[in-house]
C-alpha cells in the first residue's frame, strides 16, 4: 500500500509540473506595437491620398521610417519562442510594404485605385495580426504578478 | 482509494470538447468576416480591371498580394487552433492531477 501511495505522490508531482506549451502567451506590448505600426502605416497612406504631389522623393523619408518600424515588429515577434505564425504575418506585412515602395519608386506616382486597395489590404493584415495576438493564451502567473 | 478510469477519461474528453468548442467559436466570427471582406475586395478588383482602371499586370500583381493576405489569415487560424488545443490538453491534465491528488 505504501508503494502505491509513493507512486501516486510521484505521479501527482510529475503531473503538477506538466503543462503543454504550443504557442507563445499573449503579450500586451506586442499588441500595442501592432496598433502603433498600423496607425503609422494608415496615416502614411492618408497623407499619400490627400497629397497633390505623389512623387517618390516626397515620401522617401517616411518609407524609411516605416520600414524600420515594421522590421522592429518582426524582430519583436521573432525573439519570442513558439511565435512563428505571428512572425510570418509581420514578414508578410513588411514584404508587401517594400513591394509597394519599389513600385512607387519605379513609377514615381501612386494611382488612387492602388492606394485605396493597398491601404485597405494593410488594414486587413494588421487586423489579422492583432487577432492572432488576441487568440494567444493569457499567462495567469503574469496577471497575478501585476 | 482507486481511480474510476472510465469516469476520468469521460471527464477529460468532455473538458476537451467544451474548451475546443468555446475557443473555436470565439474565433469563428473573425473568419467569417475575413472571408466576406476577401470576396468584396476581389469583386472590386475585377470591376477595376473591367473598367480599365487597373492594367492586366496590376490586376495580376494585386491578386498575388491577396494570396498573401489569405496566407496571413491561415497563420492566424493556426494560432487560434494551437491556443485551443493547448488549453484543452492542459485542462485535461488538471483533471487527472486533481483525481490523483484526491487519492494521496
Amino acid at each position: 500500500m505504501k508503494f502505491v501511495h509513493a507512486v501516486a505522490i510521484s505521479f501527482a508531482v510529475v503531473l503538477s509540473s506538466c503543462s503543454v506549451k504550443l504557442i507563445a502567451d499573449f503579450d500586451k506590448e506586442t499588441m500595442d506595437a501592432i496598433l502603433d505600426a498600423y496607425t503609422s502605416v494608415d496615416m502614411f497612406y492618408s497623407a499619400l491620398l490627400i497629397s497633390n504631389n505623389r512623387s517618390y522623393d516626397e515620401f522617401k523619408e517616411d518609407y524609411i521610417k516605416l520600414e524600420g518600424e515594421l522590421s522592429r515588429l518582426i524582430l519583436r515577434n521573432k525573439i519570442r519562442p513558439l511565435n512563428e505564425e505571428s512572425t510570418g504575418i509581420a514578414e508578410i506585412i513588411r514584404d508587401l510594404f517594400i513591394k509597394y515602395r519599389k513600385e512607387h519608386r519605379e513609377n514615381d506616382n501612386y494611382k488612387d485605385e492602388l492606394l485605396l486597395l493597398h491601404r485597405e489590404r494593410f488594414e486587413r493584415l494588421f487586423t489579422t495580426m492583432a487577432a492572432a495576438e488576441s487568440f494567444k493564451p493569457v499567462d495567469n502567473d503574469e496577471l497575478i504578478g501585476e | 482509494m482507486s481511480i474510476n478510469v472510465d469516469a476520468l477519461i469521460t471527464a477529460m474528453l468532455e473538458t476537451n470538447r467544451e474548451i475546443l468548442t468555446e475557443e473555436l467559436s470565439e474565433a469563428a466570427p473573425y473568419f467569417q468576416q475575413a472571408l466576406k471582406d476577401e470576396s468584396e475586395v476581389i469583386k472590386r478588383m475585377i470591376d477595376l480591371r473591367l473598367s480599365g482602371k487597373l492594367s492586366d499586370e496590376e490586376f495580376i500583381s494585386e491578386l498575388e498580394d491577396e494570396k498573401k493576405v489569405i496566407e496571413a489569415q491561415i497563420l492566424m487560424a493556426e494560432v487560434a487552433s494551437k491556443s485551443a488545443v493547448q488549453r484543452a490538453v492542459n485542462s485535461s491534465f488538471d483533471i487527472l492531477y486533481d483525481t490523483v491528488k484526491m487519492m494521496i
